[in-house]
């Protein structure tokens, strides 16, 4: 944990039905934190690796590691436009078809999804490309960047890979600043998420942020959440991947 | 707040699973009656009759014997994974002289599997479009209750062929298959008109390999529990098994 003005907790699991054939996660996350002026800034990556691709982990590795990397921010306090984050997805994919060229695989065999949360001062910018959730506390009540709809299973979930970006690339940002901040992949989706009620399940969120912000500061929660990833109550429910991260402002 | 556990007073979402409907549409013609093994069987016992003991012997088994003993053995196999029991929901309609719907769309672990019998015609073409209807209104009940789902599966066994005009219900399946509506599958027995299937299912009809039913509905299981672990949407990157242990293409 990053003791600043953001506290971040991160951690992924593999699923049951990865363990079982001996698999590796295929999710993965990325975050930075800034220091000095800078402090109130924080951005998150998350990706979730295609299940049925080869060597996704490492094209949601990657893809991570190059979104937070090239995500600037800037004196003006002001957010990268949707114009400015969709070229940024573009060229992480361009990464990810070279590395795919130089594994010598198919593109397909490096997919995965990838969500974005750049907190700004005074605002906050969300991006998407396939499934997984964004969820934050505008300081009233627990909202999703983006409802994740119930497809028709024959859309097959996007992916960054996948020739259609600017079609599958959703943008949104909030004009007010906020204090927490949830993004996980969709193994965690039908646990986190009331999609009766379309919207986050507050039971599962507020215990989580809670425990961020009574910890000691230097309490290492990490292996709690991995514990928690990875606990029979999950895994009675999903034997997917997952990858929770958690940022709470600390001031 | 536990001390131990700082998360331990996360309660999840309580949303349904998500469905995985698959119809079986089963040949009931008279030819399914057919005895195709264990005639003569020592059945391991004797009985007493009019002061005399006899070896108890099996009069052997026909093809629907057979295929009701692989839906024993499927619903059986299903429900041994506890996510695939709550999501694989099952539907068998019959084909003869008539079409019913012998088991409406029930969920694996309320499936019992039913006892068929055979006699009479083929009537495939109008067993299909009953199967095909049968996933539409079920889609809708799953939009209507806000449930997640898979494709449906249409899965075809039969030993003959139609009796009644089929080229309706293969237009039909050929534009569900393209509209990915539902995937429909076809398995011919010996004696089936793999020329007729051919032109009714887009994917390459199934040939069974001898009476091997036990193993293509164990291979059904298999296949149904791997789309059911995959994620709503994306079950078109789940890897099936090849059906090479029961069927030659």
């Amino acid at each position: 944990m990053i003791e600043s003005y953001w506290s971040v907790l991160g951690e992924k699991a593999t699923g049951t039905s990865h363990t079982g054939h001996g698999a590796a996660c295929q999710d993965a996350f990325g975050y930075r934190t800034f220091g000095g002026a800078f402090s109130k800034w924080l951005v998150i990556a998350v990706a979730d690796g295609a299940g049925s691709a080869s060597h996704s982990e490492i094209g949601a590795g990657l893809a991570c590691e190059e979104l937070v990397k090239r995500i600037e921010i800037g004196e003006s306090c002001l957010l990268p436009t949707e114009q400015n984050v969709l070229s940024i997805f573009h060229d992480v994919r361009l990464v990810l078809l070279a590395e795919a060229e130089r594994l010598q695989v198919q593109p397909r065999e490096l997919a995965c999804t990838l969500l974005l949360a750049v907190i700004g001062p005074e605002s906050v910018a969300f991006a998407q490309v396939g499934d997984g959730a964004i969820v934050y506390y505008d300081g009233q009540e627990y909202r999703t960047a983006f409802w994740p709809e119930p497809l028709e299973y024959a859309n097959a979930t996007d992916f960054l890979t996948d020739d259609n970006l600017a079609k599958c690339f959703s943008y949104n940002t909030i004009n007010s600043t906020i204090s927490e901040l949830a993004v996980m992949t969709d193994g965690l989706q039908r646990l986190a998420l009331d999609f009766s009620a379309k919207q986050p399940h507050a039971e599962f969120f507020h215990p989580l942020f809670q425990a961020i912000k009574i910890s000691a500061k230097s309490d290492d929660l990490s292996t709690a959440l991995k514990a928690f990833l990875n606990s029979p109550i999950i895994n009675e429910r999903t034997d997917d991947d997952k990858t929770l991260v958690l940022a709470v402002r600390s001031q | 707040m536990s001390e131990q556990f700082p998360f331990a007073d996360v309660k999840l979402a309580s949303n349904p699973e998500p469905r995985c409907p698959c119809v079986l549409l089963v040949d009931v013609s008279g030819s399914m009656a057919e005895i195709v093994g264990e005639s003569g069987k020592d059945l391991g016992y004797t009985v007493l009759q009019d002061g005399q003991t006899y070896r108890a012997v099996s009069g052997g088994k026909s093809r629907i014997d057979l295929v009701n003993d692989g839906l024993r053995h499927y619903q059986a196999d299903v429900t041994t994974d506890a996510l695939a029991a709550q999501r694989v929901e099952v539907s068998v309609i019959t084909f003869g002289n008539s079409v019913e719907t012998v088991t409406p769309f029930v969920s694996a672990h309320e499936f019992v599997p039913p006892a068929l019998v055979a006699n009479g015609e083929t009537m495939m073409g109008a067993a299909i479009i009953q199967a095909i209807d049968a996933v539409t209104v079920r889609k809708q009940q799953y939009k209507q209750n806000a449930l997640h789902y898979y494709r449906p599966w249409i899965f075809m066994i039969t030993d003959g062929k139609p009796t009644d005009a089929w080229q309706a219900a293969a237009a039909k399946v050929q534009e569900g298959e393209r509209n990915k509506s539902f995937a429909f599958f076809a398995v011919g027995v010996e004696g089936a008109d793999f020329e007729i299937l051919k032109q009714i299912s887009v994917r390459q009809p199934l040939a069974l390999k001898g009476y091997s039913f036990k193993e293509m509905f164990e291979w059904l299981s298999v296949s149904q529990r791997s789309v059911s672990h995959s994620n709503p949407g994306q079950e078109d990157q789940v890897k099936l098994v090849a059906p090479t242990g029961w069927a030659s293409l």
